[in-house]
C-alpha cells in the first residue's frame, strides 16, 4: 500500500517536472528575485541594530517566497486542471488527489529551493548576522510547503476559473503574510488579531522556521510542526471530499 | 452474469449560473461484458455527464451506478485503472512528449517500468507515432493529439474502454484503423467498449447496441437491427437509370411507394415480407440492362436517430 503510494507519487512528480520544460527558468528566477528584492528593500529602510527584526526580515522573505511558489502556483495549476478537465485524466488513474497535490508541490518546491538558500546566504551577508540552521530546517520547509500547497489546491478546485483562482490565491497570500507573524512579531499585533493569527498555518510555519534557523528549538517547534501536518491532512481530505461529491 | 455496468434510475443536475440544468433524468440501462455499446445523442444531450458518472468523476444526485455489481458511490476506486478512458476534451498531458504521455499513463495504470516501456514502444509503432515520439503533444495536429489520447487509453490493455468521441479530428484511414483495432480487441480479449458519439453512420458499423439520449433521457436502447425495424421495416431500393424513362413507359408507376430524387434516380420502398419476389418483379419490369446502378438498403441508424431525435424535440 505504502509502496504503491510512493511509486504513484514518484511517477506524478516526474510528470509534473516534465510539465515545466519551458517555464523552469522563469520559475527559478522568480523564486530568487522576489524574496531577494524585498530583502534589499528592507536593508535600505531599516537600521541593523535589532537582530530579532533582522531574523524576521530574512525568514519573512523566505516565507513570502514560499507562499508564491507553493500556494499561488498550486492554486493556478489546479484551477487550470479543473477548467480544462485535465484533472479527470489523473482522477481516473490515481488513488488520491493528495498525491497529485504533493507531486505538484514537490516540483514547485524544487525550483523554490535555490531561492531559499540564496535568500538565507545573501541575508547573512547583507545584515551581517550569523545563521546556524538546525538540520530540521528542511523538514520545516517541506511541512510548511505541504500546508500552503494543499491550501492552493483547495482554492484551485473551488475557483470558477483560472483568473478567479489567481485572485483568490493573492488575497490568501496577503492574509497569510500580513495577519500572521511572518514579518513582525506577534506581540506587535493588535490584541484582537492575535487569536486569529494562531489559526493560520503561516504563523506556525514562520515560528518553526525561525527556531530551526536559529538552531534553538523549543516545545513550540513540535506543536507547530504537528499543527502544519494536521492542517495539510485536513485540507487534502477536504479537497478529496469536494471532488468525490461533485 | 453480472453486467459490467448497471445504471439504475440515475438523475444528475448541475448549476449553470442561476439555472439548474438536469443533465440526466432517471436513466436506467445495463451494459454486458464484451459488448460494443454506444451512447448516441445530439450535443448537450447528457451523454458525457453520464459517462463521467460511470468513471466516478461525478456522483449521481439520485439513483446509482454499479460496476461489476459494486456501487460506485461506495467504491469509486473500482473503475480506476480497470477502465481505459478517453475524455471528450483535448488530451490532458499537453506538455509531455508523446512517448512520455503513453509511458507514464502505463505506469499510473500500475504497469512495471519495463512492461510500460515495451507496451508504449509497441503502441507507438502500431499507430505510426514513432516519428513524433519525442514531440511535445501541444505541437501535434489536432488529429495526432486525439490519437495519442486514444493510445494512452489502450496502454495496459484495460478490460473496459470508455471512449468519448474517439474519432473526432482523425483522418479517415486512421478512423478505419481505430474501428478495426477495437473490433479485434473485443474478439481476441473480450474487451467491453463503450462509445459516446453523435456520428450515427460510424456507430452503425461498429456497435452491437445503442442508447439514444435526448434531453437527458434515454429514449431508446436496443440493438441496431431492432432500432431500425422500429422506425421503418421496409427495404429501400435505390435505382439509377441509364437514361431518363419516358412518361408512358415509366415502369415504376405501378409501385405505390416510389420517390423520384431526380429525372434518372428513384427510391422504391418495398415490404420485408415476400421481399425476394418483390425485388425480382421490380427488376423484371425495369429491365436490369436499363439500370446504371442499384442498391438495396434497410433504414440506416442515421435515419433512425434523426427520426427519434426530431420526434422527441417536437414533443418538447
Amino acid at each position: 500500500m505504502v509502496r504503491e503510494a510512493v511509486s504513484e507519487f514518484l511517477i506524478l512528480f516526474r510528470m509534473q517536472l516534465a510539465n515545466w520544460r519551458w517555464s523552469w527558468r522563469g520559475m527559478l528566477i522568480g523564486g530568487i528575485v522576489v524574496p531577494l528584492s524585498l530583502m534589499f528593500f528592507a536593508r535600505f529602510t531599516m537600521n541593523n541594530s535589532d537582530s530579532q527584526a533582522l531574523i524576521y526580515i530574512i525568514t519573512g522573505n523566505v516565507m513570502i517566497g514560499l507562499f508564491f511558489t507553493t500556494l499561488s502556483r498550486t492554486a493556478s495549476r489546479f484551477a487550470f486542471l479543473c477548467e480544462t478537465r485535465a484533472l479527470d485524466y489523473y482522477r481516473t488513474l490515481i488513488d488520491s488527489v493528495g498525491s497529485l497535490v504533493l507531486a505538484t508541490m514537490g516540483s514547485f518546491l524544487l525550483f523554490a529551493l535555490p531561492g531559499v538558500v540564496i535568500t538565507l546566504y545573501v541575508g547573512q551577508l547583507l545584515f551581517r548576522i550569523a545563521i546556524h540552521p538546525h538540520p530540521s530546517i528542511f523538514f520545516v520547509f517541506l511541512v510548511s510547503a505541504c500546508a500552503f500547497a494543499s491550501t492552493g489546491a483547495f482554492i484551485g478546485i473551488h475557483a470558477r476559473s483560472y483568473e478567479s483562482a489567481t485572485l483568490m490565491a493573492n488575497l490568501v497570500n496577503f492574509v497569510l503574510a500580513f495577519l500572521s507573524p511572518v514579518m513582525i512579531p506577534l506581540e506587535r499585533f493588535p490584541y484582537l488579531l492575535r487569536p486569529f493569527a494562531w489559526i493560520l498555518p503561516s504563523t506556525h510555519a514562520a515560528l518553526a522556521f525561525r527556531q530551526a534557523l536559529s538552531g534553538d528549538l523549543t516545545d513550540h517547534f513540535g506543536l507547530s510542526i504537528g499543527y502544519l501536518l494536521l492542517f495539510s491532512v485536513l485540507v487534502l481530505f477536504l479537497v478529496n471530499v469536494h471532488l468525490h461529491k461533485q | 452474469m453480472i453486467p459490467i455496468y448497471s445504471i439504475e434510475n440515475v438523475t444528475k443536475s448541475y448549476q449553470n449560473g442561476e439555472r439548474v440544468v438536469l443533465a440526466n433524468r432517471d436513466i436506467s440501462l445495463a451494459i454486458e461484458g464484451g459488448e460494443f455499446f454506444g451512447f448516441l445523442g445530439p450535443n448537450g444531450a447528457g451523454k458525457t455527464t453520464l459517462v463521467r458518472q460511470m468513471m466516478s468523476l461525478l456522483v449521481p444526485d439520485k439513483g446509482r451506478i454499479l460496476f461489476k455489481g459494486k456501487d460506485l458511490r461506495k467504491y469509486p476506486a473500482v473503475v480506476k485503472r480497470t477502465v481505459g478512458y478517453l475524455p471528450q476534451e483535448p488530451f490532458a498531458l499537453q506538455d509531455l512528449t508523446v512517448e512520455q504521455a503513453i509511458y507514464f499513463t502505463g505506469r499510473l495504470r500500475r504497469l512495471p517500468a519495463r512492461k510500460a516501456r515495451r507496451m508504449s514502444d509497441e503502441l507507438l509503432a502500431m499507430w505510426h507515432l514513432d516519428p513524433v515520439r519525442h514531440t511535445v503533444i501541444r505541437y501535434l495536429s489536432g488529429g495526432q493529439r486525439r490519437l495519442v489520447g486514444f493510445v494512452s487509453a489502450l496502454i495496459g490493455e484495460p478490460p473496459v474502454l470508455v471512449l468519448d468521441e474517439p474519432t473526432n479530428d482523425l483522418a479517415p484511414d486512421v478512423r478505419q484503423q481505430v474501428w478495426a483495432y477495437l473490433r479485434q480487441l473485443r474478439k481476441q480479449k473480450g474487451t467491453t467498449v463503450i462509445l459516446v458519439t453523435h456520428n450515427a453512420m460510424e456507430a452503425e458499423r461498429v456497435l452491437d447496441r445503442v442508447a439514444i439520449i435526448v434531453d437527458g433521457r434515454v429514449v431508446a436502447v436496443d440493438s441496431i437491427g431492432m432500432l431500425k425495424a422500429r422506425v421503418d421495416s421496409r427495404v429501400r431500393i435505390d435505382l439509377t437509370f441509364k437514361s431518363e424513362p419516358r412518361e408512358y413507359e415509366n415502369p415504376l408507376m405501378l409501385f405505390e411507394n416510389t420517390q423520384w430524387l431526380n429525372k434518372k434516380r428513384a427510391i422504391v420502398l418495398v415490404g420485408r415480407t415476400n421481399i425476394k419476389a418483390e425485388i425480382a418483379s421490380l427488376l423484371d419490369r425495369i429491365g436490369i440492362e436499363n439500370l446504371e446502378d442499384f442498391r438495396i438498403q434497410t433504414a440506416s441508424l442515421e435515419d433512425v436517430y434523426t427520426q427519434i431525435v426530431s420526434n422527441k424535440m417536437l414533443e418538447r
